[in-house]
């Protein structure tokens, strides 16, 4: 008897699960589908073909997210070694200093060592992203409660283990809302090359347009990328981190 | 300073100032020394601002004295905190076993520990909860727990009943009697509640502020379990209160 009551309970729990899954995906699609059928009709409108829109908007977006995954690398690894130091301080002016460089005025300085190239893009995006990914990341380890700290040396955390086992987590949350931030400064950086540099991608796209719907569609194929990779990605990271890292 | 092998820890004439430069010349303790025996049960009374927090962390060196020589005679210190210092990405487990896995043992490992010393505590149900989703008591419970992960030889307590009702300090005093005695460990427990610094202590210390001095040590010379409603267990209560309301 209770065999069997068990077994309905645990058949009730995976129809309950499966039935989340099922919204999930159809949240997923919908998120995914409703814009782009948006896009598509713009787009058919303006009279502007599908494929090349997606074309040019797929080369900035990997432009992006390989200069997103450089300055990850470096904004992360960069706080992490900074916070993990004990002069801390002696770092931050100079930190501060490079960061308020004007990134465009960089560009001559890039163009020069690399030509006007994909790579050039790539690293110019990522001097643009890694300033708000460092400063997130260095914020969140200087404001870390006394106690963590403490209780992070007293139960073993220390040496390399500090960083990756405490270091590193503590700063998930700002490292997300670095990101988020540091990628819209890399959309402008991308764009901002893709014009002056003529190198195609969804910059190029919008200076050749040659009307303002065509214009339109362009401006509404970012705002589509945009909203789905909030939608995807950061939407759920943001929420998972608030739930985990209420204090 | 000679080594006693009876002592978990002895303070010899130990001072230690503030780093900012505002108060670098104020002492936050001065002359400091007594000994602690080994798997004694010692709480350090004063009022705020007397440096007893200041005392553990110098003992536990998470801040330097200034001068003076502490002897350490403990391998695998603990501490529990006021507030109760979790770290919120971690689930009640992964709390528990952090110590362990810090010390170089695999994860699975280590989650049998954090495991077994939850069970200790009475958590066991909560393994995959975040500390969020606890109360204070619980919190403070998983602390126990990942103190405990350590098999500490001595433990250190900074007011650990602070922030918890009535009701669950005392559930928590029990468990940190029968936890000291079944682990045969030292405790140091900082505390402002004096009928707790009895009712649990060996050796007290009372400590003045301004700087932060040792006024007295009192031996509390009462059988276990103690009876709080006896007049001797007054008797130290008043003593203590006398003290108190003496020091500058």
């Amino acid at each position: 008897m209770l065999h069997g009551a068990h077994q309905i309970k645990s058949g009730h729990r995976l129809t309950i699960a499966w039935h989340k899954r099922l919204r999930r995906s159809w949240a997923i699609m919908a998120v995914i589908v409703a814009p782009l059928l948006v896009l598509s009709i713009t787009g058919a409108l303006a009279g502007v073909h599908t494929a090349d829109l997606l074309d040019a908007l797929g080369l900035s977006f990997s432009r992006l997210v390989l200069g997103y995954a450089i300055s990850l690398f470096i904004g992360v690894g960069v706080a992490l070694l900074i916070g993990w130091s004990k002069h801390t301080n002696v770092f931050l002016p100079f930190l501060d200093v490079l960061q308020n460089v004007p990134s465009f005025a960089l560009i001559p300085v890039f163009v020069l060592l690399l030509g006007y190239s994909t790579t050039m893009i790539v690293v110019f995006t990522a001097t643009s992203v890694v300033w708000p990914i460092l400063f997130y990341t260095l914020s969140a380890i200087r404001a870390a409660h006394d106690d963590w700290n403490e209780a992070a040396t007293i139960f073993g955390a220390v040496g390399f283990k500090r960083l990756t086992h405490y270091l590193l987590p503590l700063s998930i949350p700002a490292i997300i809302t670095g990101s988020i931030v540091g990628i819209s400064i890399g959309w402008e950086a991308v764009i901002g090359v893709e014009i002056i540099g003529h190198l195609g991608g969804i910059g190029t796209f919008l200076n050749d347009s040659k009307d303002t719907l065509t214009l339109t569609v362009g401006i509404i194929s970012i705002l589509t990328l945009v909203f789905i990779i909030n939608r995807l990605i950061w939407t759920p990271l943001l929420a998972r981190s608030t739930k985990n890292y209420a204090d | 300073m000679q080594t006693d092998p009876s002592a978990s820890v002895s303070f010899a004439r130990v001072c230690a100032r503030f780093n900012d430069l505002r108060d670098k010349h104020k002492f936050v303790l001065r002359d400091i020394s007594f000994v602690v025996p080994r798997g004694s049960f010692v709480s350090v009374i004063g009022p705020s601002g007397s440096g007893k927090s200041t005392l553990l962390r110098v003992l536990l060196g998470l801040m330097p004295h200034t001068s003076g020589e502490i002897v350490r005679g403990f391998k695998r210190p603990a501490m529990i905190f006021q507030n109760y210092a979790l770290f919120p990405w971690l689930t009640t487990l992964e709390n528990a076993s952090f110590g362990p896995r810090m010390d170089g043992k695999s994860k699975e490992e280590s989650q049998k520990i954090g495991k077994e010393k939850l069970r200790e505590v009475g958590l066991e149900h909560f393994a995959e909860h975040y500390p969020a989703e606890l109360s204070g008591g619980q919190r403070q419970r998983v602390s126990i727990a990942r103190a405990l992960a350590l098999n500490p030889d001595l433990l250190v307590m900074d007011e650990p009943f602070s922030n918890l009702d009535t009701v669950t300090a005392e559930e928590l005093k029990r468990d940190v009697l029968r936890l000291w005695k079944q682990y045969n460990m030292t405790v140091i427990m900082v505390n402002h509640l004096i009928p707790d610094a009895v009712e649990l202590s060996d050796t007290i210390v009372v400590m003045s502020g301004n700087p932060g001095e040792i006024k007295k040590m009192i031996a509390v010379d009462l059988p276990r379990p103690r009876d709080v409603r006896h007049p001797h267990f007054f008797h130290y209560v008043d003593e203590l209160i006398t003290e108190l309301r003496v020091t500058p």
